[in-house]
C-alpha cells in the first residue's frame, strides 16, 4: 500500500496558487507557472526513500504552516542594513524585505547593465527577449522545489552585464524577512547573465529577523559566456528558525570562469543544490564550501558538475566542522561525458567531528566515459591533531583558542580563491563568532 | 628555577618512559641533554611542557618553587616555560605575525598584564626578527607552512625571544640544520640568555654545543640521566659513543 504522508505545506501550494496568481500584477507567466504546479503536485516533496533526500529528512519543513502572502510593513532602516552589509565604498546592494524590492534601502551605482524584473519583461520587447531565451532554462525540471518555485517565484535578482563591461563593486542581495507573526514562505528567484568578457561578483545572503520559521525556496540561473567571470558567493548565516532549499544552475560557454562558493554557518536546515553544465571547451568552474554548525543544525550540499566538453576543470572543495548533534551531508557528482577528454575534475570534501552526537555523510560519485582525464576525489572525516593543539597550548594558547585557530586552518583552504578581502574579513569573524572565540586569525 | 625530582611518565596505558629522573636547572645555567635514540629526551621535554598524551606516575616537576604537574600546558607556558618543537606544526591561514602576537597577548593577560599595544608589538617583532635575520615578508606567511626545515627552527627561537621565558627547553633545534642556520639559532639563543633565565638543550650532536656552552651536559638512556659532567663530557660522548656508558 503507498504511503500517504500528511503534508500540511503541500495541501496550502496547492490551495494558494489561484489566489497567488491573483495578486500578480503581471500575469505573462501563468501557463508556466500552472504547469510548474502540475508537476510539482505529481512529484510531491521528496522524502527519505527519494536517493537524493537519503539522508536529510525535509519533513520537518513540510509538515509546518505557512503564510504564503507576507506582510510587507517592517522597519529595516539605513542603519539596521549599515550593520549588514561589507562596506559603503566597495558595495553595492540590492535589498529585499518581505518578498520586495526597496530601492529606497538599496545602492546601485553601476552603469551600463540592465536589471530585469518581471515587470519590464512584460512591457519591454528588449526585456521578454532576455527572459524567453534565459528565464528557466536550466533550472532543473523534475525537481519539486525549483518547480515549485516557478510556480510561485514573484521576485528577484535579475541582471545582465553587457558585453566586456567589468562591474568592480561586488553587489550584495540582501533577502530580508521581518515582523512576521506567522512562518513565512518565500520562493526567491535570481537570474545573472555574463556576457562575453564581461565580469561580475554576486554576494547573496537571508537574514530571518523573528522567531517564527522562514522557509526560503530559491533558485538561481547564472550563464558565463567566453571570456567572461562570475563568482556568486552565498553568505548563508540564518537564524535557527529559517529553512532554505537553495538550486543553483551554472551554465558556462566557452573559455569561461565561473565560481560559486558557499559559507554556512546559520540555519536550522539548509539544503544547496548546485549543477554546473559546461556547454563549450576550456570551461573553469570553482565550487568553495565552508560549513560551521552546531545544535541540531542540518546543512547538506549536493554539487553536480556536467563535463560536456575537452579540456575543461572543475574543482570542489568543501570543509565541514560539526558540534553538537549537527548533522552534515556532502554528495558530488561528477559526469565526464565521453568527448570530454582533457577533463580535470577535481573534488574534496574534509570534515571535521567534534563531539559524539555530530554525525556526517560524504558520497563522492564520479561517472566518467571518456578515456583520457584527471579526476581526483578524497573525503576524510577526522577530529582535531593533538600534537598540533599541544603546539599551539605550549605557546600560551588556550585550548580554545587553539582549537578554533586550528579549525581556522582547516577551513581557511577554502577561503584561497575569494578575492573580496572584505568578504574574507567577514567569513574569520563569523568563523570566530561560530566558536565562540575572540581572536582575529 | 627548575627540579626534577624522581619523574616517571609514561604514554596513557603505555609503557614507563621515564624511569626517575633528577634534575635540577638553577638560573643562569645552561644545561645540555644528550642521549641515544629511543633514550626519553623528547619525551622529557614534552612532560616538562605538559602534553597529555603523557602520565606522570611519580615524582615532581617543581618550577620556581611550584609543582606544575597538574597544569595545563597553556599555564605553564604562562608562567614561562617554553619548548621550541623538534617538528613544529603547519597552521595555513594563520600568519607568523598573527600567531605570535596571539600567545604573547594571551600570555599577558594571564599575567595580569594588559595587551601589547600594536605600535609596541611591531617595535618587537621588527627588533627580534633583524637579530635573527627574518625578512619581512616571512612574518606575514602562514605558520610554519612550505616552511624549510631551517626556517622552522628559527621560527621558533623568534617566538623564544618574543615571549622571553624563563626556561627555554630546546627540543633537537640542531636537526635538520645547516651550518649557517645553525650559527643564526645559536646566535639567538646567546643573544637570549641572561642571568635570569635558563636554557634546556635537547640533543643528539655535540654540534650545538659548540655554538651554545653548556654549564652541564647530561646523559640520558633508558630513561634515567646516567651521567653528568661538563661541557667535555659532550666531546667524550661525540668521540666514544654511548655504548661505553651504557655498559
Amino acid at each position: 500500500m503507498a504511503e500517504i504522508a500528511v503534508m500540511a505545506l503541500y495541501d496550502q501550494i496547492i490551495d494558494n496558487h489561484g489566489e497567488f496568481l491573483e495578486s500578480l500584477r503581471h500575469r505573462f507567466l501563468d501557463e508556466e507557472r500552472k504547469t510548474a504546479l502540475q508537476n510539482f503536485e505529481n512529484l510531491g516533496f521528496p522524502t527519505k526513500k527519494d536517493e537524493e533526500y537519503k539522508y536529510t529528512n525535509v519533513k520537518e519543513i513540510t509538515e509546518k504552516n505557512y503564510n504564503f502572502f507576507p506582510k510587507e510593513g517592517h522597519n529595516i532602516t539605513r542603519e539596521r542594513l549599515d550593520q549588514l552589509h561589507l562596506g559603503e565604498e566597495n558595495f553595492d546592494w540590492i535589498v529585499f524585505v518581505n518578498g520586495k524590492l526597496h530601492k529606497e534601502l538599496s545602492k546601485v551605482s553601476i552603469e551600463n547593465v540592465e536589471f530585469l524584473s518581471f515587470n519590464y519583461a512584460l512591457n519591454d520587447e528588449k526585456h521578454k527577449e532576455v527572459f524567453d531565451t534565459y528565464f528557466n532554462t536550466i533550472a532543473s525540471k523534475d525537481s519539486a522545489f525549483t518547480n515549485l518555485n516557478l510556480a510561485y517565484c514573484k521576485y528577484g535578482f535579475f541582471l545582465k552585464v553587457p558585453k566586456n563591461v567589468v562591474i568592480e563593486k561586488p553587489i550584495h542581495i540582501f533577502y530580508i524577512s521581518q515582523n512576521q507573526e506567522e512562518n513565512t514562505f518565500y520562493n526567491t528567484r535570481n537570474l545573472l547573465i555574463v556576457e562575453e568578457g564581461a565580469k561580475v561578483e554576486v554576494i547573496e545572503s537571508h537574514h530571518n529577523f523573528d522567531d517564527t520559521y522562514v522557509l526560503t525556496n530559491s533558485v538561481t540561473e547564472i550563464f558565463t559566456y567566453p571570456n567572461a567571470k562570475a563568482d556568486w558567493h552565498k553568505l548563508q548565516n540564518d537564524n535557527n528558525t529559517s529553512y532554505l532549499i537553495d538550486s543553483t544552475f551554472a551554465r558556462q560557454e566557452k573559455d569561461s570562469l565561473t565560481t560559486v562558493n558557499t559559507f554556512t554557518f546559520g540555519g536550522k536546515l539548509v539544503r544547496n543544490n548546485l549543477d554546473f553544465i559546461h556547454n563549450g571547451s576550456n570551461i573553469n568552474s570553482f565550487m568553495n564550501g565552508i560549513t560551521i554548525i552546531g545544535k541540531d543544525q542540518l546543512v547538506d550540499h549536493h554539487t553536480a558538475v556536467h563535463h560536456n566538453f575537452p579540456n575543461c576543470e572543475s574543482y570542489q572543495n568543501y570543509k565541514g566542522i560539526f558540534d553538537g548533534n549537527a548533522h552534515g551531508v556532502f554528495n558530488g557528482k561528477v559526469f565526464v561525458d565521453k568527448i570530454a577528454q582533457k577533463t580535470n575534475a577535481y573534488q574534496q570534501n574534509n570534515n571535521v567531528l567534534l563531539s559524539e552526537g555530530a554525525t556526517i555523510d560524504t558520497k563522492p560519485q564520479l561517472e566518467i566515459f571518456a578515456d583520457d582525464v584527471k579526476c581526483s576525489h578524497g573525503c576524510t572525516v577526522g577530529q582535531l591533531n593533538e600534537d598540533a593543539l599541544f603546539y599551539l597550548r605550549a605557546r600560551g594558547i588556550s585550548k580554545k583558542e587553539a582549537q578554533a585557530l586550528l579549525l581556522y586552518a582547516f577551513a581557511n583552504d577554502a577561503m584561497q580563491n575569494i578575492d573580496i578581502e572584505p568578504l574574507k574579513e567577514k567569513i574569520s569573524k563569523l568563523l570566530a563568532e561560530k566558536l565562540q572565540v575572540d581572536l582575529e586569525f | 628555577m627548575l627540579e626534577i625530582k624522581n619523574l616517571h611518565a609514561r604514554i596513557e596505558d603505555g609503557a614507563e618512559i621515564l624511569k626517575g629522573i633528577n634534575l635540577e636547572i638553577k638560573p643562569g645555567e645552561v644545561h645540555a641533554i644528550m642521549g641515544p635514540n629511543g633514550a626519553g629526551k623528547s619525551t622529557l621535554s614534552s612532560v616538562i611542557a605538559g602534553k597529555e598524551e603523557y602520565e606522570v606516575t611519580e615524582g615532581e616537576i617543581i618550577f620556581q618553587g611550584e609543582n606544575i604537574i597538574e597544569d595545563a600546558p597553556e599555564d605553564r607556558a604562562h608562567k614561562g616555560v617554553f619548548l621550541s618543537f623538534q617538528y613544529p606544526v603547519e597552521i595555513p591561514g594563520v600568519s607568523v605575525t598573527n600567531f605570535i602576537k596571539a600567545a604573547l597577548n594571551e600570555t599577558r593577560k594571564a599575567n595580569g598584564l594588559a595587551e601589547m599595544p600594536a605600535k609596541e608589538m611591531l617595535a618587537l617583532i621588527r627588533e627580534k626578527s633583524e637579530q635573527l635575520g627574518i625578512k619581512k615578508d616571512f612574518l606575514s606567511r602562514s605558520l610554519n607552512e612550505g616552511f624549510s626545515g631551517g626556517e622552522k627552527k628559527r621560527n621558533e627561537i623568534f617566538q623564544m625571544m618574543m615571549l622571553n621565558p624563563k626556561l627555554a627547553i630546546l627540543d633537537e633545534t640542531d636537526s635538520g640544520l645547516d651550518i649557517d642556520a645553525l650559527r643564526i639559532v645559536a646566535d639567538g639563543v646567546n643573544h637570549f640568555k641572561n642571568e635570569g633565565n635558563a636554557v634546556l638543550l635537547i640533543t643528539h650532536y655535540q654540534r650545538l654545543l659548540n655554538y651554545i656552552q653548556p654549564d652541564f651536559v647530561h646523559v640520558l638512556a633508558n630513561g634515567k640521566i646516567i651521567k653528568t659532567g661538563d661541557k667535555s663530557l659532550a666531546l667524550e660522548l661525540e668521540e666514544k659513543g654511548y655504548d661505553w656508558l651504557l655498559n
